[in-house]
């Protein structure tokens, strides 16, 4: 059973860095995403 | 940091997790949370779904993605996305998330000075589901806010019967009359990695003259007003001593030497045990 495709956490990351740095976010994986594995630096 | 809305672990707090922290590039207790999130997993009839050495290479990737040596991983394991019902079978299967965040230890101050705790009002989790750390955590979050709202450090909860139970993300220990270290029975509580990586090393507590020994105990709440310490146990805390229970002094009002041993027997433990990914 496919599941749709979400925004690339990347993208989501790009978007509100001063969010994840707020937040000491470093790393994160989704396996929804696919295993991508960004910084969130 | 986007979690699909229809995975049960938004809608229906169905999913399982664990908080394990890397210091100076070796990972604390990480064999004892993995087991403990495959027992919880097993508990609610989730299929983990990746294995553990998958989970640890994961971890390692994370480590090095983010450049840290001091890390608080967050791992949940859900029942994954699919319909807003609490039917797990609506699901296309379980997932992963997998946070790593700087670790932020509790300022020094609070070591030096002691926390202040008292008694949630928060009614305790029946005896099956406080074993199992599920996402479903809502009274964890009434009982941290109470600690706020009463400017306080922590509470703990109680039994029906008047048991001492555990803080929101924290075990409890105190040092009795018998110089005995006592921890609540796990009946209604966790069974926390570090408290239990703690009994283990407790007998170097007991050869330096500090306790008489440490064990499992269904005590009344009452018991904190009479211990000689008390402390609180966690996986970012280490060990930290508590001076003051619901208005009452504990002791002398100062941090203890159990406490501080015990804290420094865990950091130890870190550097020398610790897992390197």
């Amino acid at each position: 059973m496919g599941y749709p495709v979400y925004n690339d956490v990347t993208e989501i990351v790009n978007a509100c860095p001063e969010y994840a740095a707020q937040n000491d976010y470093h790393a994160m994986y989704s396996s929804v995403f696919q295993g991508s594995l960004p910084t969130l630096n | 940091m986007t979690v699909p809305v229809d995975d049960h672990l938004v809608h229906r707090g169905d999913g399982v997790f664990e908080a394990f922290k890397m210091v100076d590039g070796k990972v604390f207790l990480l064999d004892e949370h993995l087991a403990r999130l495959e027992r919880s997993a097993g508990d609610i009839f989730l299929e983990l779904r990746h294995t553990k050495e998958e989970m640890i290479d994961i971890c390692k990737q994370l480590a090095e993605v983010s450049g840290l040596k001091d890390i608080l991983f967050r791992l949940y394991a859900s029942r994954g996305p699919g319909g807003f019902t609490p039917n797990p079978y609506a699901s296309v299967g379980p997932q992963l998330y997998l946070i790593a965040s700087a670790l932020r230890n509790p300022a020094p101050e609070l070591y030096e000075n002691g926390a202040k705790i008292g008694f949630s009002q928060v009614a305790i989790k029946s005896g099956g589901l406080a074993k199992v750390k599920t996402c479903n955590y809502i009274s964890n979050v009434l009982m941290a806010k109470e600690a706020v709202d009463q400017k306080l450090n922590f509470v703990v909860n109680v039994t029906e019967d008047g048991f001492l139970g555990e803080g929101p993300t924290e075990n409890i220990v105190y040092l009795n009359e018998a110089n005995e270290l006592i921890y609540s029975s796990f009946d209604h509580t966790l069974r926390g990695t570090t408290l239990l990586r703690l009994h283990e090393l407790s007998g170097e507590l007991q050869a330096q003259g500090l306790i008489t020994g440490m064990k499992e105990a269904k005590q009344s709440a009452d018991e904190l007003y009479k211990a000689k310490e008390v402390f609180m146990i966690g996986t970012t805390l280490d060990a930290l001593p508590v001076v003051e229970v619901a208005g009452q002094t504990v002791g002398d009002g100062k941090p203890g030497p159990v406490a501080k041993l015990a804290r420094e027997l865990l950091k130890k433990d870190q550097q020398e045990n610790g897992t390197v990914l």
